[in-house]
């Protein structure tokens, strides 16, 4: 263990947490005394003081805590930190931290944040830390299932696509936009011909599913065969930026979640858009929409370059659906079929292919597939300080 | 008719499963054994019916319809 500084820092305030051993609370006090002279006081000798200096002691014991707050000096710090190291009855020793209320609003600084420099990357792939991450998505598979995609995109040459429509009467190519804009976010180039590099998993394989027509309209019938595809082909991560507007209360599709499951079991993990139906700025919440309030399926909300909620993003209102991470989905620049190549739209149907992608490249990274890569992408976001009701466990991060 | 979706238990047979929905008045769209789902039309007074088919896990109503917006809408 690193010795502790003792002067304060700006976010500590220059005393010491001692966590003492279970069932050791009363020998921990006496060895608090014994190593560093320091005398403490437990919280019912106390009679509630929560600061140190309470009765003209140099310490609170939190007896049902197994928890010890000291004043110490630099040389009683030492002495607390060797204990650490020894058997005994101190377990751990750190420094009291200041802690703030939690803001449901953006720092001001953050408010004022300049736009995002793109010269060389998206915002959004430098939000999630992607340029420092060594994983490409190599050997990964990902699977889009939207409104197809522009094969011949010259940014796309060389790369390894397999595509199919379960849309009757169409191809796999996309009529619409929004497919191929996806898939550049979750598996486009890093170094394109015309800059800023706008993809994630860059070497992944890709798995074009035609599931939304040309005019972006798509059925359960398709969407369940894609997922069905997705499976079959042993993708590991499927993105899905659609959905259907539900209100609060109506319960989760049994079907979905039952598919969701089984996909998760076979090494299939599904993220699907929250949806884009709240009106933030008049103060109105919608709940997360259908197929992304299955407990299942990881549901994915949008946040802008400023770290603030998309004013359009869904968030938790219900027992149902929750918003689970948030990605960069406002002013996403991407992929566009040709002739125009790239386009910049906005939605949690942006955000979700960038958790597609970092799934991707964690799955590559640590070997995660299932409920093990759900949790992975869920412990490694970044925490925000914003309601988790609008963003879950905060913002994905490359690995 | 109204578009049904159901959910068949993993230990049951799926082909089975599949021709007792049709022998129930499904008209059966797509079978997905990857999934375990079975997706297709029925009418409406016969749904009761399909619950009633072994191996059958869940039935719900399905046809809901998704939409993106129109390529040039700023928010998709």
């Amino acid at each position: 263990m690193s010795t502790p500084e003792n002067s304060p820092q700006d976010d500590t305030t220059g005393r010491y947490l001692v966590l003492l051993a279970d069932d050791s609370v009363a020998a921990g006090t006496r060895e608090l005394h014994r190593v560093a002279g320091i005398r403490a006081t437990s919280t019912a000798e106390a009679a509630g003081s929560a600061y140190p200096g309470a009765h003209g002691a140099d310490g609170l014991v939190f007896d049902r805590l197994g928890v010890a707050v000291v004043d110490a000096d630099a040389d009683q710090a030492e002495a607390l930190a060797r204990a650490v190291d020894e058997p005994g009855p101190i377990a751990a020793l750190e420094q009291e931290r200041r802690v703030y209320a939690i803001s449901a609003t953006i720092e001001a600084d953050d408010a004022a944040a300049p736009p995002a420099d793109e010269t060389t990357y998206t915002w959004g792939l430098q939000a999630v830390g992607a340029p420092l991450s060594k994983a490409t998505g190599a050997g990964i598979r990902v699977a889009v299932l939207d409104t197809g995609f522009d094969a011949e995109h010259p940014d796309f040459a060389g790369r390894t696509v397999t595509t199919s429509s379960f849309v009757q009467g169409e191809d796999a190519a996309d009529g619409h936009g929004h497919g191929t804009h996806c898939i550049g976010t979750a598996t486009g180039p890093r170094e394109p011909a015309t800059r800023p590099g706008y993809g994630l998993a860059y070497q992944a394989e890709i798995f074009a599913g035609k599931v939304l027509s040309n005019e972006g309209s798509g059925n359960d019938g398709g969407i369940l065969a894609g997922i069905a595809w997705a499976v079959s082909n042993n993708c590991h991560v499927v993105s899905m930026s659609l959905g259907a507007t539900v209100r609060a209360g109506t319960p989760y599709s049994t079907v979905y979640e039952s598919v969701a499951a089984r996909a998760l079991a076979q090494g299939t993990l599904i993220v699907a858009a929250a949806g884009n139906d709240s009106k933030r700025q008049n103060g109105v919440i919608a709940p997360v929409g259908h197929p992304a309030n299955c407990p299942s399926i990881l549901a994915v909300g949008a946040i802008d370059v400023a770290t603030a909620v998309g004013w359009f993003s869904c968030g938790t209102v219900d027992k149902i659906g929750a918003v689970d991470v948030v990605a960069p989905g406002v002013d996403v620049y991407s992929s566009w079929p040709r002739p125009k190549l790239y386009n910049k739209i906005s939605g949690t149907s942006m955000a979700t292919p960038h958790v597609a992608g970092i799934a991707a490249l964690i799955s590559q990274a640590t070997g995660a597939r299932g409920w093990e890569l759900w949790a992975r992408l869920a412990q490694s976001a970044r925490r925000l300080s914003l309601v988790s009701t609008d963003v879950g466990a905060g913002l994905v991060l490359a690995p | 008719m109204i578009s049904v979706l159901v959910s068949v238990a993993e230990s049951a047979s799926f082909v089975s499963v599949v021709a007792g929905l049709a022998e129930a008045g499904m008209r059966v769209e797509r079978a997905l054994p990857e999934i375990l789902t079975v997706v297709g039309r029925v009418d409406e007074d016969r749904l009761g019916s399909l619950r009633k088919v072994e191996g059958v896990v869940a039935v719900e109503r399905g046809g809901g319809g998704f939409q993106v917006p129109h390529p040039g809408s700023g928010v998709q």
